[in-house]
C-alpha cells in the first residue's frame, strides 16, 4: 500500500470515530433549545474541561504556534503567557453569571446584557460585532483543514474537497448533537491533540539535535534573538515591547469575554465545575509548549520555509525525518481536529447567537421554542456555507480582519466588569463606552501610524470605552436599584438584599 | 425573549458584598482580594517593563532559555494559585455542611 493511502485511510478513520462520537449524544439532551444550546445547564467538568481547552487550541495553535516559534521565536511565549492569566476572570464572575442565567433563562451573553441594561440594542449590536468576529475565525479554520488533506494525500485530495470533507462531519454532528455533540468530539479531539503535541514535540528536537536542551544551545549560538524577549517581528527585526505587552494584554482580556467561551458560562452543571475549569485550565495551556519545540526545532535544520505556518507539515512529511506513515497519518488527524474542535463551536455559537441576540431583539417572540432550535440549526448550515464559499476565495487575507475582530471582542470585558462591579453604569453609558472603544479600534486599525508605540488599537479602544462609559454613566439618571441590584456584586446605592421576583 | 423570573433560587443570589457571591464559604474576603491582587501582579509581570528584565537566555534550566522558563513560570504560578483558593473554598464549604444540617443554598441541582 502505497504511504500516502494510509495516511489518508487513518485520517478518514479518525474522521469517522468523530462523526461516532458527535452523534451519539443528540438524544441525551432535551429537544429544547436550552438543551440544543447550553446543554440543560447539566455539563459536567470534563467535559466543559474539554470544550474550553480544545476550543482554544485551534488550527492557529497547531499551525500558528510552531509557525510563530519558527519564524518569531520568544515572540510565541505571549500565547502563553495570556493563557495563564486570561480565564481566571471567571472564577469570580463566572458563577455570579451561571446564577443569573438559570435565574432568568440565558443562554447567550447578550441576553444577560440586554436585561441588564434594558436594551435591545445593544444585543443586536453585539450579535452583529460576534458574527462578523465569527467568520474570518471560521474561514482561518476552514482553510487549515483543506491544507491538511491535500499536503498528505500529496495533493490528489484538492483543499476545496478536504476542507468540504472535515467541515461536512462537523455540520453534521453539530446540527445533530448542539454543544453536546461539541463537547465529546472535543474531549475525543483534545486528548489526541495532547498525546500528538507531547509526541512530536518531544521526538522531533530529539530527532533532529540530539534533545530539547542541544536544540536551544544551538538556536542560542547561531540566533540568540530568538530566545530573548520579545523575539522577532513579522518582518525578521526583532519585536517591540510595546508589541509584546499589548499583544498580552488584548488577547487576555479578550480571552474570557468571546462570545462563544462566555457562552459555555451557562452550560456548566454547577459552580465548583465551572470553578474547576477555570483551576485546571492552563494545564491544557502547558500542551503549547511542545507545540514551539516543534518550531523551534525547524529554525536551523529546515531554514527558509514560506509561509512560516507550514513548517509543522513541512518537517512531518520530509524525507529527512522519515516518519513512517502511521505517525504522518495521526498528525494529520490530529491538525483536523485542532481546526474542527475549534470551527464546531464558533458554528454552534454563530448559530445561537444570531437567531437568541439578534432576531430575539429585532422581533421578540416571534419563535417558538422549537421555532429557535430550527433556526439555529438553519443557521449553523448557513454561517458554514458562507465561511466555506469565503475560504475558496484565493489570496483573501483574513489577518487584518482577525485583528479587528479580537480589537472589538475585548471592548466587551469593560462592559462586563463594570455590570458586575459597579451599579452605577447605565444604559446610555453602556453603548456610547461601546461605540467609543469600537471606533478608537476601527480608527487606528485603518491608521496604525496613529497608535503611539506600535501598542494594539484594541488597548486604545478600550481605555477610551472605559472613560466614555464612565463620564456617561455618572450624567446619566442612575437605573432602578432594585434591578441593577440583581447583577452587581457590590452593595446597591440603596440596599435591598430582600430581592423578590421583579 | 423570553425571560423566566419565577424560577427563583430557595435564597437570594450571594450576599451581593464581596466577590465571593453565590458562594456560602467562609474563607475570609481578605483572602479573595489577596487573589486578586496577585493576579494582577501576575498580569503585569509578564509584559513590560518587569518581564524584559527576566526575557533573558540564562540562565537555562531543564535546557530551556530563561525567557521561557519565567512564561512557564507564571503559568504554573496562576494555576497553584486558584487551586489553592479551590481547596479552602472545598474545605469550608463541607465545614459549613458539617455545623448546619441544611445548607440554605446547594447550587442549582435540582431547580429546573
Amino acid at each position: 500500500m502505497p504511504s500516502w493511502l494510509i495516511v489518508f485511510l487513518i485520517t478518514l478513520g479518525y474522521l469517522f470515530a468523530s462523526l461516532a462520537i458527535g452523534l451519539a449524544p443528540g438524544r441525551g439532551a432535551s429537544k429544547s433549545t436550552e438543551g440544543y444550546v447550553a446543554g440543560d445547564r447539566s455539563i459536567s467538568f470534563i467535559l466543559l474541561y474539554f470544550i474550553m481547552g480544545a476550543s482554544v487550541f485551534s488550527a492557529f495553535a497547531f499551525l500558528g504556534g510552531p509557525g510563530w516559534s519558527y519564524s518569531r521565536g520568544a515572540a510565541a511565549f505571549y500565547i502563553l503567557a495570556y493563557a495563564s492569566v486570561g480565564l481566571v476572570p471567571w472564577y469570580f464572575f463566572g458563577p455570579k453569571v451561571a446564577a443569573l442565567g438559570r435565574r432568568h433563562g440565558y443562554v447567550t451573553q447578550a441576553e444577560m446584557f440586554a436585561h441588564r441594561f434594558d436594551s435591545r440594542a445593544i444585543p443586536a449590536i453585539l450579535a452583529i460585532l460576534s458574527v462578523f468576529a465569527f467568520i474570518p475565525y471560521l474561514v482561518i479554520q476552514m482553510r487549515g483543514a483543506g491544507y491538511v488533506f491535500n499536503v498528505v494525500t500529496e495533493g490528489r485530495v484538492p483543499e476545496w474537497a478536504g476542507a468540504a470533507i472535515a467541515y461536512g462531519v462537523v455540520l453534521i454532528y453539530v446540527f445533530r448533537s448542539g454543544v453536546l455533540g461539541v463537547g465529546w468530539t472535543n474531549t475525543f479531539q483534545g486528548i489526541f491533540m495532547m498525546a500528538l503535541a507531547w509526541g512530536l514535540g518531544l521526538y522531533l528536537p530529539y530527532r533532529l539535535h540530539g534533545g530539547v536542551g542541544p536544540m536551544f544551545e544551538a538556536i542560542a549560538t547561531e540566533m540568540p534573538d530568538m530566545l530573548r524577549g520579545p523575539g522577532l517581528a513579522a518582518d525578521g527585526q526583532p519585536w517591540s515591547w510595546g508589541g509584546y505587552s499589548s499583544s498580552v494584554a488584548i488577547s487576555a482580556l479578550g480571552f474570557s469575554v468571546w462570545p462563544h467561551y462566555f457562552m459555555k458560562i451557562f452550560t456548566a452543571r454547577d459552580d465548583n465545575t465551572l470553578k474547576k475549569t477555570v483551576v485546571f485550565y492552563p494545564t491544557f495551556a502547558l500542551f503549547l509548549v511542545p507545540i514551539m519545540f516543534i518550531g523551534f526545532s525547524g529554525v536551523l535544520a529546515f531554514p527558509g520555509v514560506v509561509p512560516a505556518d507550514t513548517i509543522l507539515p513541512t518537517i512531518v512529511t520530509s524525507a529527512q525525518i522519515a516518519l513512517p506513515p502511521v505517525i504522518v497519518g495521526l498528525f494529520c488527524a490530529g491538525a483536523l481536529a485542532a481546526s474542527m474542535s475549534t470551527g464546531d463551536a464558533i458554528l454552534h455559537a454563530a448559530g445561537a447567537v444570531a437567531v437568541r441576540d439578534f432576531w430575539g431583539n429585532i422581533r421578540p417572540g416571534s419563535l417558538s421554542d422549537a421555532a429557535q432550535r430550527r433556526w439555529i440549526q438553519r443557521l449553523v448550515v448557513i454561517v458554514g456555507a458562507i465561511s466555506y464559499a469565503l475560504a475558496l476565495i484565493p489570496g483573501l487575507s483574513l489577518v487584518e480582519l482577525l485583528l479587528l475582530s479580537y480589537g472589538f471582542i475585548s471592548q466587551l470585558f469593560p462592559l462586563t466588569v463594570m455590570m458586575l462591579l459597579w451599579p452605577r453604569v447605565t444604559r446610555p453609558g453602556a453603548l456610547w463606552g461601546l461605540l467609543t472603544g469600537g471606533l478608537i479600534t476601527i480608527v487606528l486599525n485603518v491608521f496604525p501610524t496613529l497608535a503611539w508605540g506600535d501598542i494594539h488599537p484594541g488597548i486604545y479602544g478600550v481605555v477610551g470605552n472605559v472613560i466614555m462609559m464612565t463620564i456617561v454613566s455618572l450624567r446619566t439618571p442612575p437605573m432602578d436599584a432594585s434591578h441593577v441590584a440583581k447583577f452587581s456584586t457590590t452593595p446597591a446605592p440603596h440596599p435591598t438584599t430582600q430581592v423578590s421576583s421583579a | 425573549m423570553r425571560r423566566v423570573d419565577s424560577k427563583e433560587p430557595t435564597r437570594p443570589l450571594g450576599s451581593m458584598n464581596t466577590l465571593e457571591h453565590a458562594s456560602n464559604s467562609r474563607v475570609p474576603a481578605s483572602v479573595y482580594k489577596a487573589v486578586v491582587v496577585f493576579y494582577v501582579f501576575l498580569f503585569l509581570a509578564l509584559m513590560w517593563p518587569i518581564y524584559p528584565r527576566f526575557a533573558l537566555i540564562e540562565p537555562r534550566v531543564i535546557g530551556l532559555p530563561f525567557s521561557l522558563i519565567y512564561v512557564i513560570g507564571g503559568l504554573v504560578l496562576s494555576f497553584l494559585a486558584l487551586w489553592g483558593l479551590y481547596l479552602w473554598e472545598e474545605a469550608s464549604d463541607d465545614e459549613i455542611k458539617a455545623t448546619e444540617p441544611e445548607p440554605p443554598y446547594q447550587s442549582n441541582q435540582g431547580q429546573e
